[in-house]
C-alpha cells in the first residue's frame, strides 16, 4: 500500500548530505537579494518603525509637537483615552460604519466584477476605468460637488417628510444625527466601489475557463456556474479582500474630515478623526497635544491588532487554499 | 545600438530618476526664478510667503526698480497648509532659512531667537519703531521682542479681524429693515423680516456650520461673555456664572428652529457659503476682513454690504474679542542666517512702510498704519469698521508676557467643548435643558485640566502658577498693557 511504503521509504532512503553554508558565505552569495531589499528595509525602518516607536514613546509626555517632550505623565494619557465616552463612541461609528460599508461594497463590486468579466460585454474597460476613477481621485476633490449634490439633494425631498418630522431641511443631510454618518457611508462605498471591484476582477480572470466548459457541458445554468465554480475558486482571495475593506474602513479618516469633521456632535466622529483632533487641536485656548493623540493611536492600533492577526491566517489560509485547487 | 543595460546603469538610472522624484516630490511651492538680464552684482533676497502671485508682482517690479541690485525671489506655499515650524526646522538644520518670510506660528515663542534675525541691531532700529502708531503695544517684550531684541513688527490693522458681522444691504433693504441691529431682538426680527419677505428663499443668516462651530461662538459671546470662558480676574472658567453663555446657546436653536438660517450651511463650506452670501441668500454672515479680498475676485458686482458688531444679548456690551499686543496679521521675520541682512532690513522696512500700508488698504484691507488707511478711500464697510473696532477687539491679559515658562503649560481639551456644544445645539442633541449642567461640567472640566496641566509643567521644572493667568484689574473693555 502506498500509505505503508511512504514511511519506509522515508525511514530506508538516507538523508541528502547538504553541506551548511556559513552565514556569511549564504549573504555573500546573495549579496544582491540583500543590496536590492536595504533601501525597503530601511525606508520601512524610517517611515515606519521610527514613528510608532516614537509614538509610543510620546504616549507618556505632554507634548506639543515641537521641542524636546519634557512633561512625563506616565500612563494618565492612556487611562483618559480608555475612559473617554467620545473615544469609545467614536469607535462604535467605525464599527457601525464598516459593519454596514463593508457587505454593501464587497456584494456590489462583485456584482459589477462579474459583470465586467463577462467577454461578450462591449465598452468593458470604459465602464472599468469609470468605476475606478472616484477610488483614485483625492476624497478632498470629490467631497466639494459632493457637498453640493449632497446640499441640493436635502433640497428634493418633499415637505411631507419634514412635515413628519424625518428629515430636517435646516439641518440637511450632513448636520443630522440621523443621517450624517449613513451619508458617509453612502460616500465611501461608492467611492471605493472600483478599487473593489478591480480586486475581484482580478481574482475572477484566475478562474480556468476550462472549469466553466465542464459546466456546461454538464448542463449548469449561468447561477450554478457562480455558485459552485466562481465563488469556491475566488473565495481565499475574495477572504483577503474582505480583510483589507474591513482594515481600511476602521482607519476611515479623509471622507469624514472633509464632509462633517466628525461633526455633529461626534455623530460621525471615528477613531482618526479623535486622533488628528487631539493632535491639531483648532481651538484658540488649547495646545495640541501630541502625547494624548499618541496615546489614542496606541489603544486603537491594539483594538486593530487582532485584525492584522487575522490577516496573517487569511494570508496562509489563502496560500494553502490555492494550493488545493492547483492554482499558482 | 543601444548597449545592453548593466546592473550598474540600472542603478544609476534609478537613483537619478528616485532622486528627481523626490525633489519633485519636496516641492510643495512654486519658486520664482531669476530674470536673466541682472546685473552681475544682483543680490537676491529669498522670501517665502502664501500670499496671491497678482499681489506681489507690481510691487517687487516697483521696488527692483528703485533698488536695481536687489532681486526678490518669491517662493509661494499653498495658502492652506502656510509656513509652519516644521518647514522652518527643516529649513534651519538644512541652512536654508529664506532671507524673509512669513508665519503666524512664532510670535512670544522662543522659537523666534532660533530662526528668525534680531532686527534692532541695526542702527536705524529706532527710527523705525516710530512709524508705528502706539509703541506702547506695537513693540512688547514676550510676544514680539525677546531678551530687548525685536523680531517682527505688526503690519495690520490691530483688532480681533473676525469678529464683526457682515450684512447685505440689498437684502436688508428688499425686506424693508431700515435699521441695522444691535440687540439679539433686532438681529432676530431683521432675520424673520428678511425670510417673511422673501417667502422663505431668502434667509436670515448664514455660515458654514461643519467648519466654523468656533467662529458661531465667538460671534455671539463676543461682548456678553469671554470668548473660551476664562475669565482673567478670577483664575476661573465662567460658564455658570454667566448667562450669556445659556441664552447664546439657545437663540441659536431658535433661529434653527424658526428656520432663520440657510439650509446649505449645514452642508457647503464656507468658500460656497461666502458665495451664496454675495449673491443674496442671506442677510448677515460673518467671516473674516480677508473675505473683502475673496469677494472682490469671486463677486466682484458684490459691493453693497457693511459690517456690524455681534449683537448684543445683555443692556451693555461688557466684553470684546480679545487680541494680543505686539505684532498684527501675519507677521513678517528676517531669517536669522541672511547672507544679506542689510538688503534684507531695507526690504523688511519697505514692507512696513506706510507706502506699502497704502497698497494694502487699497486692497481692501487695513494697514497698522493710520495714515495709509486715510490715504486711500477704503469701502464703506471697512470705514465701518475701524470705527467699529473699538468697541468690539481689545488687548487682552497674557500670562505668557507675565511668565514665559506659562507656554509649558499645556492644557487638555474638555469635550465636549464650545464648538462641539454648539455643534449640539443646531443639531438638536443638546436640549436648551441639558446646557446648566453641561455648562457647568465645561467649567470644571477646563479649570480641572489647567490646574493639571500647570502641575505638569511644574514637575518638569518650570515656574508657573494659577496666579499667573489672575489679573484681578482687568477691564475687558479696555487695552490691558503690561509693561514688564
Amino acid at each position: 500500500m502506498a500509505t505503508a511504503l511512504i514511511p519506509d521509504l522515508v525511514k530506508t532512503t538516507p538523508a541528502p548530505s547538504i553541506k551548511k553554508k556559513s552565514l556569511t558565505r549564504r549573504i555573500i552569495e546573495n549579496r544582491w537579494a540583500y543590496v536590492f531589499i536595504a533601501p525597503w528595509v530601511v525606508a520601512t525602518l524610517v517611515f515606519n518603525w521610527y514613528p510608532i516607536l516614537s509614538s509610543i514613546r510620546y504616549a507618556f509626555y505632554n507634548w506639543t509637537g515641537f521641542g524636546t517632550p519634557d512633561q512625563f505623565v506616565g500612563f494618565r494619557h492612556l487611562q483618559n483615552v480608555a475612559a473617554d465616552p467620545f473615544f469609545w463612541k467614536a469607535v462604535g461609528n467605525a464599527v457601525t460604519y464598516t459593519a454596514i460599508l463593508v457587505p454593501i461594497q464587497l456584494f456590489l463590486a462583485l456584482i459589477l466584477a462579474s459583470v465586467l468579466n463577462n467577454k461578450h460585454l462591449r465598452f468593458a474597460s470604459i465602464f472599468r476605468a469609470g468605476f475606478f476613477i472616484p477610488a483614485v481621485c483625492s476624497t478632498a476633490v470629490l467631497a466639494v460637488p459632493s457637498r453640493y449634490l449632497i446640499s441640493f439633494a436635502s433640497k428634493l425631498l418633499p415637505d411631507s417628510l419634514v412635515d413628519a418630522g424625518i428629515f430636517n431641511k435646516s439641518l440637511g443631510f450632513l448636520q443630522d444625527p440621523r443621517y450624517a454618518l449613513l451619508t458617509i457611508i453612502l460616500f465611501g462605498i461608492w467611492q471605493h466601489l472600483g478599487y473593489n471591484m478591480v480586486l475581484f476582477l482580478a481574482a475572477l480572470q484566475t478562474v480556468p475557463e476550462e472549469l466553466y466548459d465542464a459546466a456546461t457541458m454538464d448542463g449548469a445554468t449561468s447561477w450554478q456556474k457562480f455558485q459552485f465554480i466562481t465563488i469556491p475558486v475566488i473565495q481565499p482571495v475574495a477572504a483577503l479582500i474582505l480583510l483589507l475593506a474591513v482594515l481600511g474602513s476602521m482607519k476611515v479618516f479623509d471622507v469624514v474630515l472633509v464632509l462633517t469633521d466628525g461633526g455633529p456632535f461626534f455623530a460621525t466622529e471615528v477613531p482618526q478623526t479623535y486622533i488628528y483632533h487631539n493632535a491639531f487641536a483648532t481651538q484658540a485656548s488649547v495646545r495640541p497635544n501630541l502625547g494624548y493623540a499618541s496615546a489614542s493611536s496606541l489603544v486603537y492600533s491594539f483594538l486593530l491588532l487582532g485584525l492584522t492577526v487575522a490577516q496573517i491566517f487569511v494570508v496562509r489560509w489563502n496560500r494553502s487554499r490555492r494550493q488545493e485547487l492547483g492554482l499558482r | 545600438m543601444f548597449k545592453k543595460m548593466t546592473r550598474r546603469d540600472f542603478l544609476k538610472i534609478s537613483s537619478v530618476a528616485a532622486a528627481g522624484a523626490v525633489a519633485n516630490k519636496a516641492s510643495a511651492f512654486t519658486s520664482y526664478p531669476i530674470a536673466r538680464n541682472r546685473r552681475d552684482d544682483t543680490i537676491e533676497i529669498v522670501q517665502w510667503d502664501w500670499n496671491d502671485d497678482s499681489e506681489w508682482e507690481p510691487i517687487i517690479a516697483d521696488y527692483e526698480s528703485k533698488h536695481s541690485n536687489v532681486h526678490i525671489k518669491r517662493v509661494h506655499f499653498d495658502a492652506g497648509k502656510q509656513i509652519k515650524l516644521d518647514t522652518l526646522e527643516l529649513a534651519s538644520k538644512e541652512g536654508s532659512l529664506p532671507d524673509i518670510f512669513m508665519t503666524i506660528d512664532l510670535a512670544g515663542t522662543a522659537y523666534m531667537e532660533k530662526f528668525a534675525y534680531a532686527f534692532s541691531q541695526f542702527a536705524d532700529f529706532a527710527d523705525f519703531t516710530k512709524r508705528f502708531p502706539t509703541p506702547q503695544l506695537d513693540f512688547v517684550e514676550g510676544r514680539n521682542v525677546l531678551g530687548g531684541k525685536a523680531y517682527t513688527a505688526p503690519n495690520s490693522f490691530r483688532s480681533g479681524w473676525w469678529n464683526q458681522i457682515f450684512v447685505n444691504n440689498k437684502v436688508l433693504k428688499d425686506a424693508g429693515v431700515s435699521k441695522l441691529p444691535e440687540t439679539s431682538d433686532e438681529f432676530l426680527a431683521a432675520c424673520r423680516a428678511v425670510v417673511k419677505a422673501s417667502g422663505g428663499k431668502v434667509a436670515g443668516y448664514t455660515l458654514g456650520f461643519s467648519q466654523w462651530a468656533t467662529m458661531m461662538f465667538q460671534f455671539f459671546s463676543a461682548r456678553d461673555a469671554i470668548v473660551w470662558g476664562f475669565d482673567y480676574r478670577t483664575g476661573k472658567h465662567a460658564y455658570p456664572s454667566n448667562k450669556y453663555y445659556q441664552k447664546m446657546w439657545e437663540f441659536l436653536g431658535q433661529m434653527r428652529d424658526e428656520k432663520l438660517i440657510l439650509p446649505e450651511s449645514a452642508s457647503l463650506d464656507v468658500d460656497s457659503i461666502n458665495s451664496l452670501f454675495a449673491e443674496g441668500k442671506a442677510a448677515f454672515t460673518q467671516t473674516g476682513l480677508w473675505q473683502i479680498n475673496n469677494w472682490r475676485r469671486t463677486n466682484p458686482n458684490f459691493t453693497d454690504y457693511t459690517v456690524i458688531a455681534a449683537p448684543l444679548f445683555g443692556e451693555k456690551p461688557q466684553y470684546t474679542i480679545g487680541v494680543p499686543p505686539g505684532d498684527t496679521g501675519t507677521p513678517w521675520y528676517m531669517g536669522k542666517t541672511t547672507k544679506h541682512p542689510d538688503q534684507a532690513w531695507e526690504w523688511y522696512k519697505y514692507l512696513h512702510s506706510v507706502d506699502y500700508g497704502k497698497i494694502v488698504a487699497e486692497r481692501g484691507n487695513l494697514s497698522i498704519f493710520p495714515e495709509a488707511n486715510a490715504a486711500v478711500k477704503l469701502i464703506p464697510a471697512l470705514q465701518d469698521y475701524i470705527r467699529l473696532n473699538p468697541t468690539m477687539s481689545r488687548i487682552y491679559p497674557s500670562p505668557s508676557l507675565r511668565n514665559p515658562d506659562e507656554t509649558k503649560v499645556n492644557p487638555q481639551g474638555a469635550k465636549p467643548d464650545d464648538p462641539a456644544i454648539t455643534s449640539g445645539i443646531f443639531s438638536g442633541q443638546i436640549t436648551p435643558a441639558e446646557l446648566p449642567a453641561i455648562l457647568k461640567k465645561l467649567a470644571e472640566d477646563k479649570d480641572a485640566a489647567l490646574a493639571q496641566a500647570i502641575a505638569d509643567a511644574k514637575t518638569a521644572g518650570a515656574k508657573v502658577s494659577i496666579d499667573d493667568y489672575i489679573f484681578p484689574d482687568w477691564n475687558p473693555l479696555e487695552d490691558y498693557v503690561q509693561i514688564k
